[in-house]
């Protein structure tokens, strides 16, 4: 395992740039993301329908707060077999198909133009333009099946594949600057493509179910098994007991 | 005191004011006129936060110039937006133009129908045009839409309470309830109710939340206050056997103890003998002793 | 049955109280010298008002602890609870509601003579000139609005919109205390003495 020191050339015309690089590419889509999004038009029904079913989900963990009549009152008005709100409402099915769905692909094509395309030209970009060389060494030991990944462009079999090219270096940077534009841009930044990448896969679970009926039947079995165990029995007993005795009740001195 | 305060404190006020929505509109016009109004450049993106803040409260001061320089201002930077026409909205409301107020709200509602602001403020002015049944029915037709907008579900219940329709006040109440179960203001104010509803039921059920309320937080003087009342009322009550009328005795005796500790620590010689609190309570005390 | 008359202290104090939370609903109790077994040809007179609540006027468990502290505090000083104020939410509304009504009807079966005042929020300011709250009794069929005729004399009046004028400009409102303060902490005195001071000085 050879110790390696690399030429201080490197560190300056390389490594520092691709920080740069990657650092500024991040704060440019943040402001280009700004500026193309469209904006979302919610419906009232989806959100109606979330509501509902987080009220439900509230029922299911906080009922027990209230008195028994209460929630049954309620779990009546959401299951009753002829009047429960998850049996009467309809929804027709709406196709989430990204294929069909106007919006939903303008939406996607957007995300896709300044997500993956910038990352993936100016990664190539990179690799032809920082080509041939070692950029820094990972801390940790890899095993010979990251060669090939990590060390394009240097072709050397004996080489500890703990040394990586440039293009991997800003693979790696590209998910090390996330707190960085946390720092500078706060919140909630379109720079984040970690982020964007983890929306897409969950699905916009936030706003509209994709099923609102699916959502429903599902929020009508959960809340028929559901009992109501009251929170609050026994609780002037304990309050005056003695059982658990907050500190700044005055206890009554032993006589 | 405005005219000493600097313009890092001024912002740090406002900034705390935005974040527990403290309604402190007098503080907030002065601290505006004696030092941010001239230092307008100074505060950058937190600018237009502030003017929003500022306009709400110039409404409630009733300095229309004030509101109107923060909508305009506002509008210059951001036309067409929803938030600054519903400020103009309210500024209508507030000059009692409530016509115009309805069709700026109206207009919102054409361009996002889910805007919940405008919806609320369409109920507010059915209540400040006294219309206070139609403003019920509103607000429940609202709450069908969006059934955990817990602002409007205590806007419901005060607004029962003041038609004296306790059974509907409790049940928005027990949606704050479930909402937010460690709040112990919720509690005790759902005892309430239920203790005012009277009857043996409403008031074992009231008893059982004060005491939830005090096991909360042991300082709310109206939860103490009112397991005491509330125990004591079942210890007399005719229809209880002699167990529970003891376990109630028991339950006031321990919330007056706790009472008069309270006043005995925290108030002053002078005013404890003058108002008579413990003494008070002693009779009432002793009154149940005697049934 | 004379019209009631209001003292200096009472009448300010109650208009402070309204003055101190504009957008809430704000009630209170009036107090009386008690005059039992006296002749009371003079007619009641309030001397002092005890202001109350401001947050959840219609529900009755601090209502009833406030009365029964404000009760054994007035046997001790020689006053009666003989009266009740309430101004409205709404800046508009200076009618009787159902909530004063009630309070109203329970403080008359324990003082027969008393009165409710209903206070007109558009004249809770420093330069009002017309009396600013409605006075009403009950009769058989509810509660009737009292026709002051004279019941003060103009000079009195001038005592207390000046006294108001002063209190009101110097923020005075602001250090009043009322029982739902007490309650928030029970070091607030809703006898409100540093006030009391305050009127005494200004008159």
């Amino acid at each position: 395992m050879a110790e390696l020191l690399l030429d201080s050339n490197i560190r300056v015309w390389v490594f520092l740039p691709i920080v740069l690089i990657t650092f500024l590419i991040g704060i440019l889509r943040h402001y280009v993301t700004i500026l193309l999004s469209s904006e979302k038009k919610s419906e009232l029904r989806q959100v109606s329908d979330s509501h509902a079913l987080i009220r439900s989900r509230i029922l299911r963990e906080n009922g027990k707060y209230i008195p028994k009549q209460s929630f049954l009152v309620r779990k009546s008005f959401f299951n009753n077999e002829d009047k429960g709100f998850f049996k009467v409402e309809k929804r027709e099915s709406q196709a989430k198909n990204p294929m069909t769905d106007p919006s939903m692909m303008t939406d996607m094509m957007k995300g896709n133009v300044t997500n993956v395309l910038p990352m993936i030209i100016i990664g190539g970009w990179i690799n032809w333009a920082f080509s041939g060389f070692l950029t820094t060494k990972v801390p940790f030991p890899l095993t010979f099946r990251f060669k090939p990944m990590l060390q394009r462009g240097v072709e050397l079999i004996t080489l500890d594949a703990s040394w990586v090219s440039s293009a991997s270096w800003y693979f790696l940077n590209v998910f090390g600057l996330r707190s960085m534009y946390t720092l500078i841009l706060g919140q909630d930044n379109a720079a984040d493509q970690t982020r964007a990448m983890q929306d897409q896969m969950s699905g916009s679970a936030m706003m509209a179910p994709p099923d609102p009926m699916k959502a429903f039947k599902a929020e009508w079995e959960a809340l028929e098994v559901a009992t109501h165990d009251w929170a609050l029995e026994g609780v002037e007993e304990e309050l005056t007991g003695g059982i658990i005795q907050p500190e700044t009740i005055y206890l009554r001195s032993k006589n | 005191m405005a005219q000493q305060m600097s313009l890092s404190e001024a912002r740090t006020i406002l900034k705390k004011f935005r974040d527990e929505q403290t309604r402190d509109s007098h503080l907030i016009i002065n601290l505006w006129n004696s030092v941010l109004m001239d230092n307008c450049h100074k505060l950058g993106d937190e600018l237009w936060l502030v003017y929003e803040q500022v306009c709400a409260a110039a409404l409630d001061c009733q300095r229309f110039d004030t509101a109107e320089l923060c909508i305009q201002a506002l509008d210059n930077k951001f036309p067409k937006s929803i938030r600054v026409r519903r400020l103009k909205g309210m500024l209508y409301e507030a000059r009692e133009e409530y016509t115009d107020a309805e069709e700026e709200y109206n207009s919102i509602l054409e361009k996002d129908e889910t805007n919940m602001y405008a919806k609320k403020r369409k109920i507010a002015i059915l209540k400040a045009r006294q219309k206070i049944s139609e403003a019920i029915h509103s607000l429940n037709d609202y709450l069908k839409s969006f059934m955990t907008d817990y602002e409007a579900w205590n806007e419901l219940c005060d607004l029962y309470l003041s038609q004296l329709d306790y059974n509907n006040a409790a049940f928005c109440l027990e949606e704050l309830i479930m909402y937010n179960p460690h709040n112990h203001l919720y509690h005790q104010k759902y005892a309430e109710i239920r203790y005012t509803q009277g009857g043996n039921e409403n008031i074992e059920l009231a008893r059982t939340y004060f005491a939830q309320a005090v096991k909360l937080n042991p300082n709310n003087l109206r939860a103490l206050y009112g397991f005491f009342l509330s125990s004591s009322y079942l210890a007399v009550s005719s229809n209880k056997g002699v167990k529970d009328k003891q376990l109630n005795q028991k339950y006031s005796a321990w919330a007056a103890e706790q009472i008069q500790n309270k006043y005995e620590s925290q108030q002053p010689e002078s005013q404890l003998k003058e108002t008579k609190v413990i003494e008070c309570i002693e009779k009432l005390l002793d009154s149940l002793q005697a049934n | 049955m004379a019209d009631p008359t209001i003292t200096v202290q009472a009448h300010c104090k109650l208009l402070l109280h309204a003055a101190k939370y504009p957008h809430a609903a704000v009630n209170g109790i009036l107090l009386a010298e008690d005059c039992k077994g006296k002749e009371s040809s003079k007619g009641l007179k309030y001397v002092d008002c005890v202001p109350l609540f401001h947050v959840s006027l219609g529900l009755s468990p601090m209502l009833e602890i406030a009365l029964l502290q404000i009760d054994a505090y007035c046997k001790g000083k020689g006053l009666v609870i003989a009266g009740y104020y309430q101004a409205n939410e709404n800046y508009n509304d200076n009618e009787i509601n159902h909530v004063a009504s009630t309070i109203g009807k329970k403080i008359k079966e324990n003082f027969h003579d008393g009165y409710l005042l209903v206070v007109d929020n558009r004249k809770v300011k420093s330069n009002c000139v017309s009396q600013p709250y409605k006075v009403f009794t009950l009769k058989e069929n509810g509660w009737k609005e009292v026709d002051k005729k004279g019941g003060n004399s103009s000079e009195d009046e001038l005592q207390k919109e000046e006294c108001l004028e002063a209190l009101l400009m110097s923020g005075e409102q602001r250090k009043l205390r009322d029982f739902d303060n007490h309650l928030d902490d029970v070091r607030n005195d809703w006898r409100n003495l540093e006030v009391n001071d305050m009127i005494k000085q200004l008159t």
